[in-house]
Parts: C-alpha cells; sequence; structure tokens
C-alpha cells in the first residue's frame, strides 16, 4: 500500500531510484506547510511562491546525497531555513520594507470571515491577525524558532534545523512568545 | 515533535494557545502554477522509475547472451579442414555425398594412358586404382582394399568414392562391407 510509505521511505527512493513519484507523492504532502512557513517568515506570497519552489528544486538537486539520519520534515525545513537565510542577507532590506499587512494576507482574512458565524469568527480573526502581527515584528532568529515551534517541531530538532544550541533556541522561543503575547493580549483589552 | 518534555518551561499554556491560533491561520495555499512547476521539474529532471530501467536493463542484458551465443553457433558451423574421417559420421554418408570434393580434397592427379583406360571402365579416380603388374617402388607403398570390381586404394577417400560407386550400382551389400572394412581400417 502506498499510504504506508513514510517519508524518510519515499525520499530513499527518490534518492536511490529517482523515483519521480515518490518526490511528488512528498511534494504534494507538504508543499502547503513549506509555503506556509516561507510565508510568514518572508511576508510576502509571491516571494514565498518563488522560494518553495527553489527549496523543491535544491531538495531534488541534493536527493542522492540524502541520509536519513532525521526526519524528512526536518530535512526539509532545514534546506527551507538556509535558502530564506541566503535570500534574506542578498536582499534584507527589501524583505525589511514590506508591509507587516499585505495584501495576500488581508484577502485571505477577508475570505475566512465570509463565514456563517460572524461574531466568533470576527473574534477569532482578529486574534489571528494579531499574531500575524507579533510573528512580522519578531527579529529574524525569534520568529524561526516560535514558527518552528508552531509547527510542531521539538527544540532538538529546532536546534538542529537552525544550526543554534538548544539553550538559545529555548530563550528564543522564550522572548518570542512573551512578545507574541503581550502584544495580543494588550490589542485584545485596547479596543 | 510534540514531546511536552522539549518545550521551555513554563510555556505550555500560552505556547498551545499560541499554536491553536497559528493552525487556525489561514494563509494563501500553493498556487496550481507553483505546484505544476515543480511537479514538471521532476518530470524533467528525474529519471524513470526502477522498474522502466530493470526493464532496459534486461533487455540489454538478453542483447548480449543472445550475442555471444549466435557467434557460438557460427563458429561451430565453420567447415572442418581436417582431412580425417569421423567414424560418427560414416554410416550416415550417401552416395550422393560422396562426390569427388565434398569431404575430402581428391589428391594431386597423376595421369597415364592405362589408368585413364581403367577409370573410364570403373569410374574411379586414377589415383584410386590398383597398380599394374609390375608396379614400380612409387606404388609397392600402398594398401588396398579389394572389392568386387577388384582393388582400391585403401585412402578414405578412394573407399567412400568405391561404396558410393557400389550403390549407384546397386551392390549395397558389398557397399556394407567396404564400409566396414573402411572403420575397422580407421580403428587401427
Amino acid at each position: 500500500m502506498q499510504d504506508a510509505d513514510t517519508d524518510e521511505e519515499l525520499m530513499l527512493r527518490v534518492a536511490r531510484n529517482k523515483d519521480g513519484d515518490a518526490f511528488k507523492r512528498l511534494v504534494h504532502k507538504h508543499v502547503a506547510g513549506l509555503k506556509k512557513f516561507l510565508y510568514f517568515m518572508c511576508r510576502n506570497d509571491a516571494d514565498a511562491e518563488d522560494m518553495t519552489q527553489e527549496v523543491w528544486m535544491k531538495l531534488m538537486r541534493s536527493a542522492s546525497s540524502y541520509q536519513p539520519t532525521a526526519s524528512f520534515r526536518t530535512y526539509l525545513f532545514q534546506i527551507a531555513r538556509n535558502h530564506f537565510t541566503d535570500e534574506y542577507r542578498k536582499s534584507h532590506r527589501q524583505l525589511e520594507t514590506v508591509s507587516l499587512q499585505d495584501e495576500s494576507f488581508s484577502e485571505s482574512v477577508q475570505q475566512m470571515a465570509s463565514g456563517d458565524d460572524p461574531v466568533p469568527q470576527a473574534e477569532n480573526l482578529q486574534k489571528m491577525e494579531l499574531l500575524h502581527a507579533g510573528l512580522q515584528s519578531l527579529p529574524v532568529p525569534q520568529r524561526e524558532a516560535l514558527l518552528l515551534r508552531l509547527e510542531g517541531y521539538s527544540v532538538p530538532e529546532i536546534a538542529q534545523i537552525t544550526g543554534r544550541n538548544e539553550e538559545a533556541v529555548k530563550s528564543q522561543i522564550r522572548y518570542a512568545q512573551e512578545t507574541v503575547s503581550t502584544r495580543i493580549a494588550r490589542m485584545m483589552v485596547t479596543p | 515533535m510534540n514531546s511536552d518534555s522539549t518545550r521551555p518551561d513554563g510555556d505550555n499554556d500560552e505556547l498551545a494557545r499560541l499554536t491553536k491560533l497559528y493552525r487556525g491561520l489561514e494563509t494563501p495555499s500553493p498556487s496550481k502554477q507553483l505546484t505544476a512547476a515543480i511537479t514538471n521539474a521532476v518530470d524533467q529532471n528525474i529519471k524513470p522509475r526502477k522498474t522502466l530501467r530493470w526493464v532496459s536493463s534486461l533487455a540489454l542484458a538478453a542483447g548480449v547472451v543472445l550475442a555471444v551465443a549466435l557467434s557460438v553457433f557460427i563458429s561451430k558451423e565453420q567447415p572442418k579442414t581436417d582431412d580425417t574421417v569421423s567414424m560418427r559420421t560414416l554410416p550416415n554418408l550417401q552416395s550422393r555425398d560422396l562426390s569427388v570434393g565434398s569431404i575430402y580434397p581428391a589428391p594431386a592427379p597423376e595421369t597415364t594412358e592405362r589408368q585413364s583406360a581403367q577409370q573410364e571402365t570403373t569410374g574411379l579416380p586414377e589415383q584410386c586404382l590398383s597398380p599394374p603388374t609390375g608396379a614400380g617402388p612409387a606404388d609397392s607403398g600402398k594398401n588396398y582394399v579389394s572389392t568386387p570390381e577388384g582393388k582400391v586404394v585403401a585412402s578414405p577417400y578412394c573407399v567412400l568414392i568405391e561404396i558410393g560407386r557400389l550403390r549407384d550400382m546397386g551392390k549395397n551389400h558389398e557397399a556394407a562391407i567396404l564400409l566396414a572394412e573402411l572403420k575397422a581400417r580407421e580403428r587401427r
């Protein structure tokens, strides 16, 4: 059964047999999550799309050297994080000057607001906008640490992805979480 | 990936709330163009699946084996140039196979008038004929076999021609005796 294949098994088939079907299955499974991470990292939908494509291309080119020492998802996000860091260094100014409330996010908020029960949705949307704004206000190291934590990675895995030690990662997550929570609480109290 | 033991101390509740908010955040989903671009790149850059490569490897191996087998077969089919008579092939010989040069190369001609006259009556090549009375030293070393028509030089070439001649005349019994004689000589 195809569904019984783990991500690591699929990636090994790509690495050893150049199995295109296995690679496509990995793409379909992880492309949305990867793009979401990159979207919050770079704050722009078009840039996130470009980076997502480039990350998959990098993965394809380096497939033969894949070793299942970590989970496939950790491996994928490590490539994504390194790619973002490279791009961020190349165009630091451009990325930093993008509006915190870019058009694509506003559009998605509008789509979500069109539901049947407006009151809870409106409150939820407000929190989401605040989370979005809070994430964007964080320095890059804190933002990526908190985003990876919210994506479900453990501290050791985040340390592996980012190349930092676990204590530094814990500290970054704590500062990032305090900043975002405080901002949300303040905005929710203040009308 | 979600083990609580790895979470920063004191963060659990707040982190859980943020995680719930984050997971509920709907960001623009990947466009169809993005997915299509990636899958197209996969089709262009990743080789066919292993099963297909197996088939092509198998076909190549089969081709090599066939070529080797064919070359061995052809080399075995090359005609022998050895003059010796194979005992296994003798019983299968038919009279029509016994023409001059078909199996054994014809000896060099040594035509004399007497032999030519004898050849016309017996149909044997002159070098297979029995020596005339008072033959010289050149013929003294030769062995002969007796046939109903006289004597024939006891070489496989001459005896086989004589056997064919006898069969043509319907003297199969005599031909069989001569064949047995030839085999006995070959064994010796």
